[in-house]
């Protein structure tokens, strides 16, 4: 049976990421979703979210008003991959996305 | 010297991935962390990152959100991490409590509030250990 986990991981006091995760027989079998949320104007905000949603790894980029600005799948080969493309393109990104979406709030 | 938020943002980013990528492989070790908890990492060797981390899960319990904050140190962490909240808080202890069988610290402030901390070592199916902290106001703190 599966099991889902979610968890709050905070890397700021106004960036953190939401992890949620699929565990069935003792292994990780879906990374429902990776998604960092910014703490802007006193409330939390969905800014980048990655998962697994429609069978495909895939990115979306959220505007203020929760329509999805861009989509874009993510090739992978297992989960670590899967896991370690989106850390990675958050290490990478993260502040142009969050500027981004600070310029779609004026 | 203070880190700046992209340095925080980076380093803590870094503790998370390497945390992540061990429980996807070994979920076990884990399974423990409660549904929905605020997780913050402790880093074994960077006093500065560290006080930044203390500061913001001292922020996050006194806040009036309910979800457990638990702290997760990086391996090898060997900081006696319940002396680092007296001078993040920058309270004074009156009095330190041995609590839940000595498991956890009461911390008991000059102005009357009090922190609690609950250590936990918790053993995966692989025999793996691994030690995590809860922090909270004295009523938050799981049994």
């Amino acid at each position: 049976m599966d099991t889902a986990k979610e968890r709050e991981e905070y890397l700021t006091h106004q960036d953190r990421l939401r992890i949620r995760f699929s565990i069935e027989r003792g292994k990780v079998t879906h990374i429902v979703l990776v998604q960092y949320e910014a703490r802007i104007q006193n409330q939390w905000w969905p800014v980048v979210r990655y998962d697994m949603a429609h069978g495909y790894f895939h990115r979306d980029i959220t505007k203020p008003d929760g329509t999805v600005a861009e989509k874009q799948v993510v090739p992978f080969t297992d989960l670590a991959d899967a896991l370690t493309l989106a850390l990675d393109e958050l290490h990478r990104q993260w502040l142009f996305y969050r500027e981004q979406f600070e310029d779609w709030m004026k | 010297m203070t880190l700046s938020h992209t340095e925080m943002f980076e380093q803590n980013l870094a503790l998370t991935k390497q945390r992540l990528l061990q429980e996807a492989k070994y979920p076990e070790i884990f399974e423990w962390i409660p549904q929905n908890a605020r997780i913050i990492n402790l880093p074994k060797d960077n006093p500065e990152h560290l006080r930044a981390n203390l500061e913001l899960a001292v922020k996050l319990v006194q806040d009036k959100n309910r979800q457990s904050v638990v702290l997760i140190p990086q391996p090898g962490f060997e900081t006696p991490w319940h002396e680092l909240i007296p001078i993040v808080s920058g309270k004074r202890i009156v009095d330190i409590q041995s609590i839940q069988g000595g498991a956890g610290l009461g911390l008991i402030f000059d102005d009357g509030s009090q922190l609690m901390l609950v250590a936990m070592k918790q053993t995966g199916h692989t025999g793996t250990e691994q030690l995590a902290i809860s922090i909270g106001m004295r009523q938050d703190v799981p049994a």
